[in-house]
């Protein structure tokens, strides 16, 4: 479906899948106790869970079905699920597993003869969720369930192919990035995801260049929900890239991130010397910013080890960096830290 | 069995029944001239010149609706949200209304054109996502020449443009064809 365009707002298929989980609430709102039929398209299975997740946790009464490879009657296996009555509403999920080519004939007959049995039965709306070959395979295929149809909801970005994620020109920006909402953020971990899949296992020229960045603001952005496994893979993957092209900015983020996160899980010496060839780094490019800022990240792991005169010239340098070269968001965040580290440090030196 | 009950009763038939050497033969069967085809209705010339009569009939069928929804015109669309719809709708009734019921679900009143915009998006998205290159083509000749030419070769893919409602068939005097509004706008070659 996707095809090249360049972006023009930040994060544009995000804030329109978002609209759209609002659009999939209120029509839950207004079909309630009335039976409607819609479709949510979403490729990403992670991303589709965590909206049932939360649909379902927001709205009471909801059941979803999720359908089994060998699955033939799609309506008889909801029925069963759900045999007294209507709930709030009804979710299926996985029918695409039932559609595999060898038995996706009986299958589609099997919605297509049962249309209105699902009318009869479920005074509720009922949402089916399926990637998009799997729409498309209903829309030519079943087209007497189809025709029934009366909402369809995208939780698919147009953006998400390596050519079109080229064109992202927010891409990385990890300011805006942290700057979205849970439900964004999992819009756009999809998003990114789907791109990098579709640049493949080794990419040439400028995609390798492209992928490195989508890497770090995916790592980051798993990292903000707490999956520090699957950050930490792609911020490895990030260096292993960055190391073959000879990045050194790219390769010095990707060892600060990591060290963060070794940081984060209380391995303090790893991070320490992740730290350490970061520092090297900067220092080599004058990178002033990422310098100034893995010199606070150190004195900090430093602090966490109880280390505090090692940490106080860190953090004084890190301070001193960002106030002279008019980092001064930076130097306003560094400044409580210092007074911190500097009154550890005193206490540490009568002590 | 049909012709011999009493009450009315009208049975529909699948498209590639009505495009084949059949079709007569169900038509003598059932003593008529040829099976009735319910048409699009024509809202737009095949010269992409507004057709006056058919538009009219389209904002009836909504002012009908909001009528039985105790509903103002003014408060559910903004200034010509109403007949953009019936542009989108290609003189598909059943198009009309789903545009309108999804449109509702999707932004709030009155509903805005980004918001009809977006609905329709999802149509073209749907569209992109079940055409090949082989429908591109026919697609191309029907925009150019608003003639459906049937060979042995792509009967099948015309079935389908046309169960799918890509190509909208008219049939007035003479009958023409015109690829679908919401179909995805492709580049000039």
């Amino acid at each position: 479906m996707s095809k090249s365009k360049a972006i023009s707002r930040p994060f544009e298929q995000t804030a329109q899948q978002r609209a759209e989980l609002e659009a999939l609430r209120r029509m839950l709102d207004l079909s309630e106790g009335t039976f409607s039929l819609s479709v949510a398209v979403c490729n990403s299975p992670a991303l589709r869970d965590h909206i049932i997740e939360h649909v379902t946790g927001e709205v009471e009464g909801i059941q979803v079905v999720r359908v089994p490879e060998d699955a033939r009657d799609i309506f008889d296996l909801v029925r069963q699920q759900i045999p007294n009555g209507s709930p709030r509403a009804i979710f299926v999920a996985d029918l695409e597993k039932a559609l595999a080519e060898d038995k996706r004939s009986r299958v589609v007959q099997g919605l297509n003869v049962s249309r209105e049995q699902w009318q009869s039965a479920f005074q509720c709306p009922v949402v089916f969720w399926l990637p998009e070959y799997a729409q498309s395979l209903l829309m030519t295929q079943a087209r007497d369930l189809w025709s029934w149809i009366s909402h369809n909801f995208e939780f698919v970005s147009e953006q998400a192919t390596a050519p079109a994620g080229m064109q992202d020109s927010y891409a990385g920006n990890i300011t805006l990035a942290s700057n979205l909402d849970v439900h964004e953020k999992r819009f756009r971990i999809a998003e990114l995801e789907q791109r990098i899949a579709d640049a493949g296992e080794e990419p040439q020229g400028q995609l390798r260049e492209h992928m490195s960045v989508w890497q770090n603001e995916l790592a980051y952005l798993r990292r903000s929900l707490g999956d520090l496994d699957g950050a930490m893979a792609l911020y490895k993957e990030q260096e292993r890239i960055c190391r073959q092209l000879g990045n050194l900015n790219g390769l010095q983020a990707s060892l600060g991130n990591q060290a963060l996160i070794l940081q984060d899980r209380g391995d303090l010496d790893g991070a320490m010397a992740l730290y350490k060839e970061q520092e090297r780094i900067c220092r080599q490019l004058g990178n002033v910013e990422g310098l100034a800022t893995l010199l606070a990240n150190q004195a900090s792991a430093l602090h966490q080890m109880g280390h505090m005169r090692e940490a106080l010239p860190l953090a004084e340098e890190s301070y001193e960096l960002a106030s002279k070269h008019g980092y001064a968001m930076l130097g306003k965040q560094i400044e409580p830290f210092l007074s911190e580290v500097r009154e550890a440090a005193e206490k540490a030196y009568r002590q | 069995m049909a012709a011999s009950q009493s009450s009315p009763m009208i049975c529909t038939i699948p498209l590639s029944l009505a495009y084949s050497c059949k079709e007569q033969q169900m038509a003598n069967l059932y003593g008529m001239t040829a099976p009735p085809v319910v048409p699009m209705t024509k809202i737009f010339e095949h010269t992409g010149k507004r057709h006056a009569p058919g538009f009219e009939k389209f904002r009836e069928i909504i002012a009908w609706r909001l009528k039985q929804a105790e509903a103002e015109e003014v408060d559910i669309f903004e200034d010509d949200v109403r007949d953009k719809i019936i542009e989108y709708s290609g003189g598909q009734p059943r198009v009309l209304v789903t545009l309108i019921r999804d449109s509702l679900v999707e932004g709030d009143l009155p509903l805005s054109k980004a918001t009809v915009g977006t609905v329709a998006k999802k149509f073209t998205h749907s569209y992109a996502r079940q055409l090949r290159e082989a429908h591109w083509k026919i697609i191309d000749q029907v925009q150019k020449t608003h003639k459906l030419k049937r060979t042995t070769g792509n009967d099948l893919l015309c079935m389908e443009l046309l169960a799918n409602r890509a190509i909208l068939q008219y049939p007035n005097d003479p009958e023409w064809y015109a690829p679908n509004p919401l179909l995805p706008k492709r580049s000039k070659k």
